[in-house]
């Protein structure tokens, strides 16, 4: 367990987290005693081999899906349902190609019940922030697949939420444009005015969470247990390409593969 | 090349990567490290150079002052250096002064083709209309609105 876990007093704590799947009547293990805590103002990665169970474990954080055993405590309360201070964005992007680029973002208000007016003046402001501006009244077919998942990121950050959660957020993007997305999620996470307080990302990317996080969970093969959890003290900004980076990066693919 | 007609995420991806290298690297060595084939990345370091934020001699590229600056610009900041470089390519200083000439002051994506094809010979027109669209929004120069089908300047 690392230092900074044990001095500080977690925002959110996953507890002797379990899951099973039913396959065709068979049980299958997916998650098996997962702990760990968040700490304020921290971005925290998950990374894992593939089917190691990190998104289900993302969707049960949120309370979109419960756990079997254990349990998800934020700030000292359990959730039982999904929780409103967090936002999700996905690998996907889950955009609705029948609704504009701000239709889309104040999606994510809508539920809350606040006025149109208000709404739109949020979703723009976000838009501006996210490298949007420009792109109000276009449809998800006219978009890159970078401006998707910029869409998918602004409809996340318009409700203002204390924790942002990101599955696989760069894995379905060309290289390149990956490239220049997560340069722009660490801007948006410096400035601390905008930003959510917590990022828990999900990733099979190694490097990609080093580059990105203050702390990098590490699942094992399936039923993901945490292997081993390391501390990314580098300096930021970072250099993506410096040794001390793949010191790390090698350490920790060692772990999964 | 008139215009870019690479998407500007990947521009952008690329002029961070540039910087990660030092500012100087090989072609061969960036492709590479992107695990992207040269095919793939040579219109995006194309587009780089016809903005004037790129330059290539031999097999190495480097950024340029320009390039430098654009990146420690904001995302707002970038989105203006970059409609002030776009109104120096004859491109999108023709397109505005024909919108301009519109007593509505606006164009269908046809119309838009039509011109492409007539002023600068484009053989598929119809792609660089949307390259036209995509770049022009980005550089904060024109709104086009689908379900209306309107070019409009910004």
């Amino acid at each position: 367990m690392s230092i900074k876990t044990q001095l500080v007093t977690p925002i959110l704590d996953v507890r002797n987290v379990n899951k099973e799947f039913n396959l065709h009547g068979r049980k299958v293990p997916i998650l098996k005693d997962v702990s760990f805590s968040i700490h304020e103002n921290e971005f925290l990665s998950i990374v894992g081999p593939s089917g190691c169970g990190k998104s289900t474990l993302l969707r049960i954080i949120l309370g979109l899906v419960p756990p079997d055993k254990g349990e998800i405590i934020y700030k000292g309360e359990r959730i039982q349902s999904v929780n409103p201070h967090m936002s999700m964005v996905f690998q996907s992007f889950a955009l609705l190609p029948w609704l504009n680029v701000i239709e889309n973002v104040e999606l994510g208000l809508e539920a809350q019940g606040i006025p149109k007016e208000q709404r739109q003046r949020r979703a723009l402001k976000i838009i501006q922030e996210v490298g949007l501006e420009g792109f109000e009244d276009a449809y998800p077919r006219e978009l890159s697949g970078g401006m998707k998942q910029r869409v998918g990121l602004a409809r996340a950050l318009v409700t203002d939420p204390e924790i942002l959660l990101m599955d696989e957020p760069f894995s379905s993007l060309d290289p390149l444009i990956a490239e220049g997305l997560r340069e722009e999620i660490l801007k948006l996470w410096s400035d601390k005015s905008t930003s959510p307080e917590i990022v828990i990302m999900v990733t099979h990317n190694v490097e990609e969470a080093v580059y990105l996080s203050d702390r990098v969970i590490v699942l094992s093969h399936r039923p993901g247990t945490v292997l081993s959890e390391f501390d990314i003290d580098l300096q930021r900004p970072r250099n993506k390409r410096g040794q001390e980076l793949y010191e790390l990066v090698d350490k920790i693919t060692s772990l999964i593969a | 090349m008139s215009i870019p007609k690479v998407h500007y995420s990947r521009l952008i991806g690329l002029l961070e990567a540039l910087e990660d290298f030092g500012g100087k690297v090989d072609v061969a060595k960036i492709a590479d490290d992107l695990n992207l084939e040269l095919d793939d990345l040579l219109p995006v370091i194309e587009a780089a150079e016809l903005l004037g934020f790129l330059r290539t001699e031999s097999g190495d590229i480097s950024l340029t002052n320009e390039g430098l600056e654009f990146l420690s610009d904001g995302t707002r900041g970038r989105k203006k250096h970059l409609g002030k470089k776009l109104l120096t390519l004859d491109h999108f200083k023709k397109l505005i002064e024909f919108i301009n000439q519109k007593e509505d002051k606006s164009i269908t994506k046809e119309e838009l083709s039509n011109f492409l094809a007539k002023e600068f010979h484009e053989i598929d027109s119809k792609a660089v209309s949307e390259w036209t669209i995509e770049w022009g929004r980005h550089g904060l120069l024109l709104r086009y609105n689908s379900k209306e089908d309107k070019i409009k300047l910004l």
